[in-house]
């Protein structure tokens, strides 16, 4: 897993010299949320954190054990051992709402451009590595999109999916950069901010792409999935701009 | 030496490290045998003494055993009558030193570990026999890309989960390669599902699946019990 010897900077500008460890959990929380830390990076050491911060040892730790409480990060033994970030608090329908206005047509495409190179890869690969026994379970996580009924179950229910066939790849590489490239992706394109997402679509295109994968044919395989990526950057690209085309409208002066 | 005997040798060799591997964790498992006391008021848990004796054993192993990056014992729910699983595991630490691995064991959790129905927990205790598992990245486990190794796990006669070890596919490849390199021409150590363990050459690389055998190749078994390995190696005109 990437380390980061230190902070953002811009995370520790405006820290009061004062704080609990309160202050500390909601600003690291925040910074994950807002995409500045991706779920799979490990943490600096408490020692580091802690002088980067400007507090005491014991502070920090109040801070991390925060976190670990509301699922945030995860502190593992063994030789990779550290904290690590696992979870990005999901972000508030007015935050993504800002967080797709701030993001330009061609940031986006830019976003689909890397993600189509990661999960082509790992398409390709899970059909010359994954185990057939595998595969069920991923037809069932499937169905749980399917099943999904909130925003945020089915943004996990998604991630998931991707994630556990990025597992089936066998590539550590890969899988850190699809978890990363989920978190980031995933709570956008299932907020409820206009447009809704279909999940009976989705499904459709996860259970083709299994059967791809479990016919070997990484060719088809991989337009399943350069496909999929392209529906989901055009349907952000979509709402990010009807969501411009609403604010103008209310901001037009009455005549 | 000739090809031909040069080829026996090594599968013999190569099927003789594997045959005292699982030899040395059946016997860890016969010692854990004894050591295992459930805790009766508290179904799902051993008694903190069982606990403290399975550290010990289990540290132990890894002291004797430079390959495993993790070892201990993994049990069934429906055998504890408890809706968490029991991981006994111990993995070493950045210095070497040995640490308990934490897994989520909570069902209802988002970040639950579903061993059993993972192949080297179903093999070892459904099928009662010894398993091979991998490589695989084991996420929501131990989170590496791995190899693990088990075997079936009895108390007080009878089976109660699967004793075992991870061992990283950086170390497996370490261990096994000075072995594979004597195989004359390109050759791998297939698992049961045909997938490459380690090769001795970039043409078979880990995790790749031989699902046909190249022109010019022949997939031989490894004499190791109850496990399905299998040598691939150039075909001997």
């Amino acid at each position: 897993m990437a380390q980061r010897s230190s902070f953002p900077k811009v995370l520790l500008k405006g820290v009061p010299n004062t704080v609990n460890g309160q202050a500390i959990a909601d600003r690291i929380a925040d910074s994950i949320s807002l995409g500045m830390l991706s779920v799979g990076e490990r943490l600096p050491t408490e020692m580091e954190l802690a002088s980067q911060f400007g507090v005491a040892v014991a502070t920090l730790r109040k801070a991390l054990a925060s976190l670990r409480d509301q699922g945030i990060v995860e502190t593992r033994r063994g030789r990779s051992g550290g904290t690590f970030i696992v979870r990005a608090p999901y972000p508030q329908s007015l935050e993504l709402r800002n967080m797709l206005d701030n993001t330009s047509i061609v940031e986006l495409r830019d976003l689909g451009d890397e993600h189509t190179a990661v999960a082509t890869a790992i398409a390709r690969l899970a059909c010359s590595r994954a185990y057939t026994s595998a595969l069920d379970r991923l037809v069932e996580l499937a169905q749980r999109l399917k099943d999904a009924r909130t925003p945020v179950e089915r943004a996990t229910a998604d991630s998931r999916f991707h994630i556990e066939l990025a597992v089936l790849a066998q590539s550590p590489r890969l899988l850190r950069a699809e978890v990363r490239l989920q978190s980031e992706s995933s709570p956008l394109l299932w907020a409820d901010l206009g447009g809704v997402m279909n999940t009976d679509l989705a499904t459709i295109d996860h259970l083709a792409l299994i059967d791809a994968i479990q016919a070997d044919d990484a060719t088809r395989a991989e337009r399943i999935s350069e496909e999929h990526i392209r529906k989901n950057i055009y349907h952000l690209i979509d709402t990010k701009l009807t969501l411009g085309l609403m604010s103008e409208e209310t901001q037009e002066p009455a005549r | 030496m000739s090809t031909v005997t040069t080829l026996s040798q090594s599968i013999a060799d190569i099927s003789a490290w594997f045959e005292k591997y699982y030899g040395d964790i059946e016997a860890f498992g016969r010692d854990l045998s004894a050591l295992v006391e459930f805790d009766t008021a508290h179904p799902g848990a051993l008694t903190e003494k069982s606990s403290k004796l399975i550290e010990q054993r289990s540290v132990r192993f890894l002291e004797e055993h430079e390959l495993p990056d993790g070892a201990g014992a993994v049990f069934s729910r429906s055998v504890m009558g408890s809706s968490d699983g029991l991981l006994e595991w111990w993995v070493r630490d950045p210095d070497q030193r040995v640490a308990r691995y934490s897994f989520g064991i909570n069902p209802t959790g988002e970040r639950f570990y579903d061993y059993e129905r993972l192949e080297w927990f179903e093999t070892a205790f459904g099928a009662k026999k010894r398993a091979i598992a991998g490589p695989y990245i084991d996420y929501l486990g131990v989170e590496e890309y791995i190899v693990t190794c088990t075997a079936p796990l009895e108390a007080g006669g009878k089976l109660v989960g699967v004793v075992g070890t991870d061992n990283r596919m950086a170390d497996v490849e370490k261990a096994l390669l000075p072995l594979l390199r004597k195989v004359p021409g390109d050759a791998a150590i297939l698992n049961p599902h045909k997938n490459v363990l380690v090769g001795n050459s970039g043409r078979f690389v880990s995790g790749d699946r031989v699902s046909t055998v190249p022109e010019g190749f022949t997939i031989t078994p490894l004499t190791v019990n109850s496990i399905e390995l299998s040598l691939l190696h150039p075909s001997i005109a």
